[in-house]
């Protein structure tokens, strides 16, 4: 049954198909014979010229000078902004989880603690060593380099702002994506 | 009418914020959209007010305009005035039939003898009134070929449909003309 749907289906594509071709013969003259039915349906509409109406100069001019005025370099921040959220479902998903992902990554290298110092100044290296040091009281090592350069906070706020930039690009994306998925299957059980 | 790679550079600088360029572009297609417009709404006015809405959107989102596999700005810009003329007949639907007529008389005066002009008309008065007679989709679809010249793959971008769905569309409205013909 469902065969026989596809075939009918087919046919009709192929027979469309050719006469579109058709038309578009008779509208350069070369086509010659209008045997088909349809087609001398299609020549009569080619021949009746269309409707033509005249147009207004005075309306044409002052459109274009009030659209000459709202014409602007699009380059603000607004604009870099819809342009990203304008991109395909699995952009957005890719660039939000890449954001966040370098984000994050950045944020918490560069907040993550220094080995922590012991009492006397000594740093443990490895295990075993440690105490062998201790014990044979060896000259005192000079501390390490226990905390990193400290990490303007504003810095870490810019960085916190990003990944939370990515987070909701990567969510949008993410229901952009299963709505799209939505609508296709809708269009496709439609059709 | 414009090269493809002339198109595109133009579409760049008119982002850019070019003025000639824009200048140039809106030449070409305001006729063009105005006349896709009176063909459907069939008065002066709303085809004008259509005409503007359809530019002003097109300026304020000429920016997140890209070039992709298919299409072109001709398909683009033609997919917004069908959403326009959608958004017309959506807000205030009305059988269009009176300035059809004031439309056929103002481009009588290019023809010549009175019988071409009797034959013409009548012709253009009945495959008008005709057209008319189809579904929105169909009256979209026989625009598109047969007035404004557009390719197959164009017509479907500017429906949202596949390009097959053109050709059989097409097929089905010219089954109904010649079935509205025979009947007038």
């Amino acid at each position: 049954m469902l065969n026989i749907r596809h075939r009918k289906l087919n046919t009709l594509i192929i027979m469309s198909k050719e006469l579109f071709d058709d038309i578009k013969k008779i509208k350069q003259g070369r086509k010659k014979d209008i045997s088909n039915p349809l087609l001398s349906v299609a020549q009569k509409i080619i021949q009746s010229k269309p409707l033509e109406p005249e147009i207004n100069q005075a309306h044409k001019q002052s459109l274009k000078a009030k659209l000459e005025a709202q014409l602007k370099p699009e380059i603000s921040v607004i604009s870099v902004l819809k342009t990203m959220f304008s991109l395909q479902p699995k952009n957005l998903v890719a660039y939000g989880s890449l954001i966040t992902v370098v984000a994050l990554a950045v944020l918490l290298t560069t907040t993550m603690p220094g080995p922590v110092p012991m009492k006397d100044g000594l740093v443990p290296m490895k295990e075993g060593v440690f105490e062998a040091v201790r014990m044979e009281q060896a000259p005192v090592a000079p501390a390490m380099e226990t905390q990193k350069e400290e990490m303007p906070a504003d810095f870490e706020v810019a960085l916190v702002i990003i990944a939370g930039f990515g987070m909701l690009l990567l969510v949008v994306g993410v229901v952009r994506f299963y709505k799209l998925q939505r609508y296709n299957k809708y269009k496709g059980r439609k059709s | 009418m414009f090269e493809a790679d002339e198109e595109k550079n133009l579409i760049r600088k008119i982002q850019k914020g070019d003025k000639e360029a824009f200048g140039q572009v809106y030449d070409f297609y305001y006729d063009k959209i105005f006349r896709f417009a009176f063909r459907r709404t069939s008065s002066q006015e709303t085809a004008e007010d259509i005409t503007s809405e359809v530019f002003l959107s097109a300026i304020k989102s000429i920016g997140r305009f890209r070039y992709k596999r298919n299409n072109s700005f001709k398909a683009w810009i033609y997919q917004i005035a069908n959403n326009k003329i959608c958004d017309y007949f959506r807000k205030n639907y009305r059988s269009p039939t009176i300035e059809l007529e004031k439309a056929g008389q103002l481009s009588e005066k290019r023809e010549k003898s009175p019988d071409a002009i009797f034959a013409a008309k009548s012709d253009r008065e009945e495959i008008n009134k005709v057209i008319a007679q189809l579904s929105g989709n169909d009256q979209e679809v026989v625009n598109l070929t047969f007035f404004e010249d557009m390719k197959a793959p164009e017509i479907a971008e500017i429906l949202d449909c596949s390009v097959n769905s053109v050709y059989v569309r097409l097929h089905r409205a010219l089954k109904k003309l010649k079935e509205f013909l025979v009947i007038d």
